[in-house]
């Protein structure tokens, strides 16, 4: 047995994570021209500042992901005898807290905007000879950019759940939430349009909460993960029944009389401890502890780095009541 | 999707609409009324001579409430005091050479630039002058090229009147074909000219902006024609 496991993705999935690589670096090429376009029709409208910074933080996350992915599935190290799987939930630990702190700066100057009464002149633009409302060239930037947000979103959502991939779903979540921030925005210019000046800074506060309720939400989610939570469902905060059923099929091991199981999540991967209390007269212990990790490890892609643990007695089956019964 | 397709239709019905509007109506209140147009004393945008107020943007000005059939009151006044009414919505517009970068532009609005004022440096024989490295530049005192000059390592001097200078001059495009002097392809500072109004009346923002889009192309001989 090593102690160190390099990590490689069953076949079927493979494909999967370089196309979710591939999507990533056209999301940061989409972005960025969509960052571009904004800055180039923003003017003096509080909305569209807004847009333009979701649409920049949201650069945030796929170069996070690209630079995690390169890190990810390297072989454990000396320093690092665990591997790098955690360095994506690093990553997102990174992305979620700038953006909850942007979005409240945002919020906190939008309201102020609205309390002082600032009212955003919106003029004209000339484009190869024709002079038209400035509105309307933002309006038409936030509709494409719009467009892009949602395909991105739509690309990224399968490719999450096939990979179990926490970071890229939230990352889907936040182009959703991209578009319907330029949607707000659209909206406040339409407002500043009809003379109603408190629409630009009414529709901005909308998009900051917006992200902050983005960045509340993934930081919750990331810090969980360094908690060492149990395995949860995709995207909802229930428990994932994984722990059980391995625990329930270590049970089943014939030379097994009692077991317990204990798992974390690293990243995408699971890994952690199943505890079992061998019957009387265990002959070959070695050989048989080795090969239960072997036969639990092929549960689930996800589990990775299993170890069993061999004890005299167990004071109960789930981890929580072995910490109250030793109590 | 279908969220989309509706959006999509209520910009389309939006896009015949006499957007944008005005968030107190002031072009409606200017048109057959009155347009309170504070003034700024800077020579040659505005100034007041004989009693009457005159300059290039008092001349636009003029014309532009004849087409409005507005009458004018002007309010002369500084730059703080009248930016601060206009802030206020106590005039509709302020005018005396205004730049797109003043510090004023958080609180009121100011216009797409309707003329585009370059500081160049002129030399008598009008060669192109690849360095400025220790010549010494003739330039308007407490002109702000002064700072430009000496960034570039020229030596700014100043003098009260441009016209006998000889050597190196600095001085608006404008001024330069006033005084007959050749530009070198030096240029110090761009100023975009630019006209405030009210914030937040965008209708009356764009109504001024398309008019004086129309007359850019009178500007520079309105500039000779005043400065002579």
């Amino acid at each position: 047995m090593r102690v160190g496991h390099p990590f490689e993705l069953p076949h079927g999935l493979r494909a999967d994570h370089s196309k979710a690589k591939r999507i990533e670096w056209l999301s940061i090429v989409l972005l960025t021209l969509g960052s571009i376009a904004l800055a180039l029709t923003m003017g003096q409208s509080e909305a569209m500042k807004t847009a333009w910074v979701t649409e920049v933080l949201s650069l945030l996350p796929p170069i996070a992901y690209l630079v995690a992915a390169r890190y990810e599935f390297r072989p454990p190290t000396k320093r690092f005898p665990f591997g790098y799987f955690r360095s994506i939930s690093v990553c997102y630990l990174v992305a979620a807290a700038s953006l909850s702190l942007i979005g409240l700066w945002l919020l906190f100057d939008a309201l102020l905007k609205l309390v002082k009464q600032q009212r955003p002149p919106v003029g004209t633009m000339v484009l190869s000879g024709h002079q038209f409302w400035a509105g309307w060239a933002m309006i038409a930037t936030l509709g494409a950019s719009m467009l892009v947000g949602m395909m991105l979103g739509r690309l990224k959502v399968p490719l999450a759940e096939r990979l179990h991939d926490k970071a890229l779903k939230a990352e889907a979540e936040m182009n959703r939430d991209e578009w319907i921030s330029e949607a707000a925005a659209i909206g406040g210019i339409l407002l500043i349009g009809f003379g109603f000046w408190w629409g630009d800074a009414a529709a901005a506060a909308f998009i900051s909460l917006e992200i902050v309720r983005d960045g509340w939400h993934n930081i919750r989610q990331v810090v969980a993960d360094l908690m060492d939570e149990a395995p949860t469902l995709m995207d909802r905060r229930e428990l994932e029944p994984l722990p059980d059923r391995l625990r329930d099929s270590a049970r089943q091991l014939p030379w097994v009389e009692r077991a317990a199981v204990r798992l974390r999540e690293q990243g995408r991967l699971l890994s952690g401890e199943v505890f079992v209390v061998p019957r009387p007269e265990t002959d070959d212990l070695q050989g048989r502890l080795e090969a239960a990790a072997a036969e639990l490890t092929t549960l689930d892609w996800r589990l990775h780095g299993l170890v069993v643990v061999p004890v005299s007695r167990l004071d109960g089956d789930s981890p929580a009541q072995v910490a109250r019964g030793s109590s | 999707m279908n969220d989309y397709i509706a959006a999509l239709v209520v910009l389309l019905a939006c896009a015949g609409c006499d957007l944008p509007r005005d968030a107190s109506h002031t072009l409606d209140r200017i048109q057959d009324g009155t347009l309170r147009v504070g003034v700024i004393h800077h020579p040659p945008w505005v100034f007041s001579a004989g009693g009457e107020v005159q300059g290039v943007e008092a001349q636009l000005i003029q014309a532009a409430a004849a087409d409005l059939k507005a009458e004018i009151t002007w309010v002369s006044g500084t730059e703080s005091e009248l930016l601060t009414s206009l802030h206020e919505g106590e005039l509709d517009l302020v005018i005396g050479g205004l730049t797109r970068t003043s510090p004023w532009k958080h609180q009121v609005a100011l216009s797409r630039a309707y003329y585009v004022d370059s500081i160049i440096v002129s030399s008598a024989n009008g060669g192109r002058e690849g360095s400025l490295k220790g010549d010494s530049v003739a330039v308007e005192a407490g002109n702000p090229a002064a700072a430009d000059l000496r960034k570039k390592g020229a030596i700014p001097v100043g003098v009260t009147e441009l016209a006998g200078v000889r050597g190196l001059i600095a001085a608006p495009a404008w001024r330069l074909g006033l005084l007959g002097r050749p530009p070198t392809g030096v240029v110090l500072r761009t100023e975009e000219r630019s006209m405030a109004l009210t914030a937040g009346e965008n209708a009356w923002l764009n109504w001024l902006e398309r008019w004086l889009y129309g007359r850019q192309r009178s500007v520079p001989a309105m500039l000779r024609g005043v400065g002579q």
